[in-house]
């Protein structure tokens, strides 16, 4: 819980718009997507800019988190070699915070979607979005903290994950449907652990119904990415200390 | 002697210099047996065979020369790394370790710093809260205790850091060569600090060259030389030992 306030001070300590930041970015991009293709390519996809903010919003907690995981041990390298204290607390409180700043763009995003006549206020909001929540959540830190471990011993890892998150991020239907891609790039989409998070994410605040089965994918996921993330963790965090 | 609060049983620390090389996963990818191998053969011993017991209230100073493996002993005592080889045990609440910069975020105030170091540490937010005014003023912060610590020069964080530390209720003091950035007027309050807590019965361990500071504050000593305890007894012995080991080992 400190470890958080730390984060949120840290991370907008320097910055003016401090939390709009994370409202700004994702209309701006959704803007953006929405000219290229919808007002140049002409997509068919109805309500496209409600469309793409449901995409991108999550999308920005995943990207986020992610980008800033390589350096979650290495920014804390003065208290991982001073202070003895449950490390994976550091990755966990950088998804927590991501996660706080999604939840906080939420309700701009339904006063949109009733804005632009797209997408119900349904009561599936009130489980939906904690489940959800829980389970991205869970995904986040399990990627994060291998990803944070292993980077402490090879830097090179955050050059990496910069460049694999914009290649995800075209293989995850944030700006397309599902279904609009070709039977023969499918096997791409259904192998990203990303896709049954954004589609699940969509099908509740657009249509206000859980896709269970995205739901069970991601869960899965999430379990996994947990169990491998802790185990890469306690592998290797008594060197920490050392190589930072 | 009383029942050990920290004992070091036959213990080897060995780096792995690999972790500070650069390259890093460009040769395992161009030639993996090789990158893998030279990894695990590049390693520098620090401590081997190293035994210890330190008593309950005990004040124990650590000498030797630079790179002996004095703040490799604090750090096994600190917990933030492991023995390669044999046992350490610490039965008691370690402060941090206090050494220059002493795990403070530069660019959160000393205030967030304190309380950040103080939860981590397993205190409740109301136990830092409640403590923030004496280690403050403590440290004769009340000025600039909210500033980004980055804003620091090095003497107010070794003396913020030395606060933070004194006043956690430690079982267990690390202080390493800390004394040596404060002024006169800190250094003798940091003293006069540390014989409070040899009067209430914390365990002391000491780093330090100044020998000066070992004779004041020490009941015993140990010499860390050639990886391991080389000498451990009383403090005037110890430092006829040092002196005496001294051009030998160079």
């Amino acid at each position: 819980m400190a470890l958080t306030v730390k984060e949120v001070k840290v991370r907008y300590k320097r910055t003016f718009l401090g939390y709009g930041w994370s409202l700004l970015n994702p209309l701006v991009f959704a803007v953006t997507y929405w000219i290229a293709f919808k007002a140049i390519l002409n997509v068919r996809i109805e309500g496209y800019f409600i469309f793409l903010l449901a995409g991108l919003f999550p999308w920005q907690w995943l990207n986020n988190s992610l980008q800033l995981a390589p350096r979650a041990f290495i920014n804390n390298a003065s208290l991982v070699k001073k202070i003895a204290f449950p490390r994976y607390l550091i990755v966990a409180s950088s998804a927590v915070t991501e996660g706080l700043h999604f939840l906080l763009c939420l309700p701009v995003l339904a006063a949109l979607a009733l804005l632009f006549g797209r997408g119900t206020i349904s009561p599936a909001w009130l489980w939906g979005t904690p489940v959800l929540l829980v389970v991205q959540g869970l995904m986040i830190y399990g990627i994060a903290l291998a990803v944070a471990s292993c980077s402490v011993f090879f830097r090179d890892l955050e050059r990496l994950i910069g460049l694999g998150m914009t290649v995800l991020f075209y293989v995850t239907p944030v700006i397309f449907e599902r279904q609009m891609v070709p039977a023969m790039f499918q096997p791409l989409i259904a192998f990203n652990p990303f896709t049954y998070l954004i589609v699940a994410w969509r099908a509740l605040l657009l249509d206000g119904r859980m896709d269970w089965h995205a739901l069970g994918t991601a869960a899965a996921i999430a379990v996994v990415a947990v169990v491998v993330g802790q185990a890469v963790f306690d592998r290797l965090q008594w060197k920490f200390a050392e190589a930072l | 002697m009383p029942a050990p609060i920290i004992a070091f049983d036959g213990v080897g620390k060995t780096y792995s210099l690999a972790l500070h090389r650069g390259g890093g996963i460009k040769n395992l990818i161009l030639n993996p047996p090789r990158a893998w191998r030279s990894m695990r053969a590049d390693s520098r011993v620090v401590l081997s065979d190293f035994s210890l017991q330190v008593g309950r209230g005990e004040s124990i100073a650590v000498m030797g020369r630079n790179g002996a493996g004095k703040s490799t002993l604090l750090a096994l005592i600190a917990g933030v790394i492991r023995p390669s080889t044999g046992t350490v045990t610490v039965n008691g609440r370690v402060s941090p370790l206090l050494e220059l910069g002493a795990g403070f975020h530069p660019e959160l105030t000393g205030r967030d710093n304190v309380m950040l170091n103080g939860v981590l540490l397993g205190l409740r937010r109301a136990e830092v809260a409640a403590r923030m005014d004496r280690i403050v003023a403590f440290a004769e912060l009340e000025d600039s205790i909210d500033e980004p610590v980055r804003t620091f020069s090095t003497g107010m964080i070794a003396r913020l850091g030395f606060s933070v530390a004194a006043h956690l209720d430690p079982e267990i003091l690390l202080i390493d060569e800390v004394l040596a950035v404060g002024d006169t007027a800190f250094q003798a309050k940091c003293i006069e600090k540390i014989r409070d807590f040899q009067r209430r019965g914390v365990t002391i361990v000491f780093v330090s060259h100044e020998l000066a500071h070992i004779r004041e504050l020490c009941d015993r000593a140990v010499v860390v030389a050639d990886h391991r305890a080389a000498f451990v007894g009383d403090v005037p012995a110890a430092i006829a030992w040092y002196d005496g080991a001294l051009p030998k080992v160079l």
